[in-house]
């Protein structure tokens, strides 16, 4: 077997070993996300609409609203992950195609290692944070910013692809143990909220007569 | 006699058990997804009234996830300390009663602020019912449990009691209104709705039972109250007792069938409507046959169907409106309270924010049981004081007693003039009498 296609090989495994073991975590949780038994008062897939659209926008949300330059760093650091992704895709199946699309990617992976440093320096720099944050918050962080600049330097040409895919493989096995797992924990945390709120008829919001914003800004 | 250290290991294992016994259950979701951003701070009233580390919504998550990681996690087991994962031994338990009951009322309002959108307030009861199980829930709201479990109510209200209040409150009302029809009627068969009242309402302010009787008598409505059950209220809910909630839940059930009733109408109440609406059917494992509405949306109704004839030139105070958590953020009733003040007071200004993204008054969760959490309770309602003082009214119309209760406390402590009225008091001032038919609509 070829470096190339032992390092390809290893990237599927930690590809399927997380998809995998996300899989498995959410099925244990199948039937805890459950529909409401009362009779409902609103729509719970109209619920699950606005959760995932405009309460996520900063109009909505004052862990964006109050805190812009975080919020737009996080938006950065996965904008950031998807291209890096991306890449470590492309390097696998089509080494030399697309290369405007990934030039562009590196750019955005780019920006994506510039947030993700910026979130690790703010968590080093805010006392409740740092006190709050284990080991794992860090090597979370690192495992990402890792993703990150290996992208970057296999389109920079100063990393080969099969480097870039074991490095990729090497935070692929982290994803499902430590704190990377909320990118599947995300959908269903949101997702159950939303629908609940959506069957009782909180969201999405009632439209506003008579005055009075709901929300802050 | 059991020793201490006997009562305590039995405690734990019992919590140990009761923790085991959420994994896979709808909070261990939650507790998984956050990401200990620190965003959420701001949103949280008890965090900006007191801002300290312990209060962020992110520390009282954590505080509980890191006992569900230890036990049901991989690096949680063989790596505790990469994850900040723990074990809960008895100084763990007793620092967990503080942070579930005393640092969050488990108004929600930060998980609709959160960057993830995860249920803090799920993870609080989660770990409430741990505690509850482990036999440390706080006194005060124990107590309160097992007074509605015993006497049928919170306050231990006795059927006596009920029936010569409901008889003093009917000659006043009489009175006041010119129509000897209208009156308290008591243990009613056949009555088309079963009305349920906070019991602060029988021993504290009678005017509100007054009120709302002297409403159902305009819009004609056909009526009872129950010497058996008639608490609106849940402390199991607080507590996190669900065999207590769901006893008290079919009670009332029961008692509108024995009664005839085909509706529940629960006066207003947050935690009251959110148990009795939402959380009931869970507790009970079905839909109740008989349905449970907020009084709020039945006065809604009248007044859309011209059944209460009004005179809102009587009501010129600027009237504001406050917005219960377990109402409004958790039941989905924010506009038939908004539909009716409009209708009734000359001058309604809202509070800025409003609705779902309300503020809690800082009295929710039990707290106003607990009384070793009392200065903090306090403390948090400095951020609906101002809000209260910024809409510069006289009025706050409150459809919750329990807030109430604390709106009264916080705007003496931070020196506002203003009333604490509930919706059906500030209806009832402008009901025109003279246009009122006087007769009971029959199912
Ligand atoms: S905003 Fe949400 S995800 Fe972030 S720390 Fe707070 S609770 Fe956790
Ligand atoms: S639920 Fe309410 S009290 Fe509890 S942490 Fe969130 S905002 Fe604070």
């Amino acid at each position: 077997m070829s470096p190339d296609s032992a390092s390809r090989a290893l990237l599927g495994a930690a590809a399927l070993w997380a998809a995998g073991a996300l899989a498995f975590q959410a099925w244990r949780f199948r039937g805890a996300v459950r529909r409401e038994i009362a009779e409902p008062r609103g729509s719970a897939l109209a619920g699950a609409v606005y959760g995932f659209t405009a309460a996520m926008s900063p109009a909505r949300k004052e862990s964006a609203s109050r805190h812009p330059l975080a919020f737009g760093a996080g938006i950065l650091l996965h904008l950031g992950v998807a291209a890096s992704l991306s890449i470590v895709f492309l390097s696998a199946v089509a080494p030399e195609g697309w290369p405007r699309l990934g030039a562009a990617l590196a750019g955005v992976s780019a920006v994506g290692l510039a947030a993700c440093v910026g979130l690790l320096v703010r968590r080093l720099a805010t006392a409740p944070l740092r006190e709050m944050s284990p080991p794992d918050d860090y090597i979370s962080n690192l495992a990402v910013a890792l993703l990150l600049a290996s992208s970057l330097a296999f389109r920079l040409d100063v990393l080969p692809a099969a480097a870039l895919q074991l490095l990729a493989a090497l935070v692929l096995l982290y994803v499902p143990v430590g704190k990377l797992r909320h990118g599947m924990f995300f959908f269903l945390a949101r997702g159950d909220l939303s629908l609940r709120l959506g069957a009782r008829g909180v969201y999405p919001p009632a439209a506003r007569k008579g005055g009075g914003r709901g929300v802050r800004r | 006699m059991a020793s201490d250290a006997e009562a305590r290991a039995r405690a734990l294992s019992s919590a140990l058990a009761a923790l085991d016994a959420e994994a896979g259950r709808q909070a261990a979701i939650h507790m998984s997804a956050c990401v200990r951003c620190g965003l959420c701070g701001q949103s949280c009233h008890i965090y900006r009234s007191e801002p300290t580390p312990a209060n962020l919504p992110a520390s009282k998550v954590e505080a509980v996830a890191s006992f569900h990681r230890r036990r049901h996690t991989f690096l949680g087991r063989h790596a505790p300390r990469l994850v900040g994962a723990r074990d809960l031994g008895p100084r763990e338990l007793e620092s967990l009663v503080e942070t579930v009951f005393g640092r969050c009322t488990g108004c929600g309002r930060c998980s609709l602020h959160c960057s993830i959108g995860l249920d803090v307030s799920a993870i609080i009861r989660a770990a409430r019912r741990v505690l509850t199980k482990a036999g440390l829930t706080p006194d005060g709201l124990r107590r309160t449990v097992r007074t509605q479990i015993e006497t049928g109510n919170q306050m231990a209200v006795t059927p006596e009691e009920l029936r010569e209040t409901a008889a003093w409150i009917s000659d006043e009302l009489a009175g006041e209104t010119g129509h000897e029809g209208a009156r308290v009627p008591v243990d009613e068969a056949g009555s088309r709705v079963l009305y349920l009242v906070n019991p602060r309402e029988i021993k504290f302010f009678p005017l509100s039972l007054q009120a709302a009787a002297g409403v159902f008598y305009a819009a004609g409505e056909s009526w009872t109250l129950s010497t058996r059950t008639c608490d609106v209220t849940n402390y199991g809910f607080y507590a996190v007792d669900d065999s207590a909630a769901a006893e008290l839940t079919r009670r009332v059930l029961e008692e509108a069938d024995r009664l005839g009733a085909s509706e529940v109408v629960l006066s207003e109440c947050g935690h009251g409507f959110r148990s009795f609406r939402w959380e009931g059917p869970g507790w009970l494992g079905e839909r109740p046959r008989i349905p449970f509405r907020s009084v709020l949306e039945r006065m809604d109704a009248w007044l859309a169907e011209d059944r209460i004839p009004i005179d809102p030139a009587r009501n010129a105070a600027v009237t504001t409106l406050h917005d219960p958590c377990n109402l409004v953020r958790w039941g989905g009733i924010s506009e038939p309270q908004r539909n009716v003040l409009r209708k009734i007071c000359a001058r309604f200004v809202e509070m800025t924010p409003n609705r779902a993204d309300n503020f809690c008054c800082g009295g929710g969760g039990g707290m106003l049981s607990m009384e070793e959490f009392g200065e903090r309770r306090v403390r948090s309602g400095s951020i609906k004081a101002e809000q209260i003082r910024a809409t510069g009214a006289r009025v706050v119309a409150c459809p919750c007693h329990n807030c109430a209760d604390q709106l009264l406390e916080i705007t003496r402590v931070h020196g506002l003039d203003v009333e604490i009225r509930a919706v059906v008091e500030i209806l009832y001032d402008v009901i025109d009498w003279r246009r009122v038919r006087g007769q009971t609509l029959r199912s």
